[in-house]
């Protein structure tokens, strides 16, 4: 089956930056991104899920953490790149992510 | 007004923060004293009793005013209405239908105290795990509302060029509405797109016409959804009560929007609906949030609240002990 590339980067948002992301794909483990670090990978032509999650989720009540599934169908030049984005908010912030969690991280998926 | 709201908004945080934390380091720092100077502190107590639990009030509705301003400040930051072409839109996408005038109950605040996102704003957040979200963009529109991004068409074209993105989307997700054109949409996609690719959203109300109006229009495309159970009970948050949807094999499934009591603040109504959809999520392989989360957000929900009241009736014990010794 076709291979397609999949680079994903991290940006370098304050929030969070002192802890890594653990990147899944297809549920497996596949390796921990710094801030502003990338990464790149191959997978097979076929629907993937790509999840991300923050070290230390499981200690926290509400979780910085995105599942989305890719589509590599889309792709013109089997590669897609995916920029992970980590938003503040600050009602998680102010109480301590009591009410919410103090980020908000988002992955923006272009398929080239 | 925007800058306006920003600026309540960091007034009312900052207080409540320095308020609270004070508070807190005052509340412990009184224990050491009171401990150490013994019966002089209590006597200086007699003239305080009660102002402990006014100052803890005072903050919480200073916390309160904060966000509530959050909230208003985040409903006024709404981007400018974009000229989207939607053949310019490459991946894949999930287009939202719905009948405009609903956009102004999924323009509230699913949780004032919570969360400051629109109920929008959270379906749209739950559908982004597949793929982004277009909506079509009513034509009255000043800026473009918190959620989906709008592609805006005009009257002529609106019928063309919801069939070309249904045609080419990945999820159909439709809002049960009122008007005339909604069911236009409705039949449209029953024609022209596969089953498993459509998601129906059935939002609370009193009548149960735009489910018998479904039922109808479904039963005429040889679908029947007599024997199914699809809620449109009224929910403690948003306005969705139920979701209907096709598995692979083309058989309807329904699920009911399920919203435990006591864990407000601790189960986001992004993971409520998570959990809701998560039949359908497993079909694009997405997981869903674990049901045992509600049992453990229960139990520190009551634990906090208890904590908080405990504190409060300590905190006036004490004062009143003070008075009575």
């Amino acid at each position: 089956m076709k291979k397609i590339t999949l680079n994903i980067s991290r940006d370098k948002s304050y929030v969070g930056a002192a802890v890594p992301y653990r990147i899944f794909i297809k549920g497996q483990e596949v390796t921990r991104l710094a801030v502003g670090k990338s990464f790149t990978t191959e997978i097979l032509d076929e629907p993937t899920v790509l999840k991300i999650s923050m070290v230390g989720n499981a200690l926290s009540i509400h979780k910085i953490e995105k599942e989305v599934t890719l589509f590599p169908n889309y792709c013109k030049t089997n590669v897609i790149d995916c920029q992970i984005r980590t938003k503040a908010k600050w009602l998680g912030i102010l109480t301590y992510g009591l009410l919410q969690a103090a980020g908000e991280a988002e992955i923006g998926i272009e398929y080239k | 007004m925007k800058h306006f709201a920003a600026f309540l908004t960091f007034v009312f945080g900052l207080v409540s923060l320095i308020g609270f934390s004070g508070y807190f380091m005052m509340c412990f720092e009184e224990s050491q004293y009171t401990h150490q100077t013994g019966i002089d502190y209590q006597m200086s107590l007699m003239e305080m009793i009660g102002q402990d639990i006014f100052v803890f009030v005072i903050l919480l509705l200073l916390f309160f005013l904060f966000a509530v301003c959050y909230s208003w400040y985040h409903r006024l930051n709404k981007k400018k209405k974009d000229i989207l072409d939607p053949n310019d839109i490459n991946g894949p996408f999930v287009l939202y239908l719905r009948s405009f005038v609903d956009d102004k109950v999924t323009g509230k605040s699913v949780s004032v105290l919570s969360d400051e996102r629109t109920e929008e704003e959270v379906l749209v957040e739950i559908l982004t795990d597949i793929a982004p979200v277009y909506a079509i963009g009513d034509p009255k529109d000043i800026k473009m509302p918190l959620g989906a991004s709008r592609v805006y068409v005009d009257d002529d074209h609106w019928k063309s060029t919801v069939q070309t993105m249904a045609e080419r989307a990945e999820v159909v997700a439709l809002r049960l509405g009122k008007t005339d054109s909604f069911w236009w949409e409705v039949r449209m996609v029953l024609e022209n797109i596969p089953l498993e690719k459509i998601l129906f959203i059935v939002p609370e109300s009193k009548t149960f016409s735009k489910v018998s109006n479904l039922y109808k229009i479904l039963l005429d495309h040889g679908v029947d959804i007599e024997n199914y159970d699809i809620t449109v009970e009224k929910k403690r948050r948003g306005s969705i009560s139920s979701f209907l949807f096709f598995d692979q094999n083309k058989i309807p499934k329904t699920c009911e929007v399920q919203i435990a009591r006591f864990t407000r603040f601790l189960v986001s109504y992004a993971d409520i609906l998570r959990s809701t959809l998560a039949e359908f999520r497993a079909m694009f392989g997405l997981s869903s949030p674990k049901s045992k989360s509600i049992r453990y957000s229960r139990v520190f929900f009551i634990l906090l609240i208890l904590g908080l009241i405990g504190m409060v009736v300590g905190q006036f014990l004490k004062d009143y002990a003070a008075l009575t010794y």
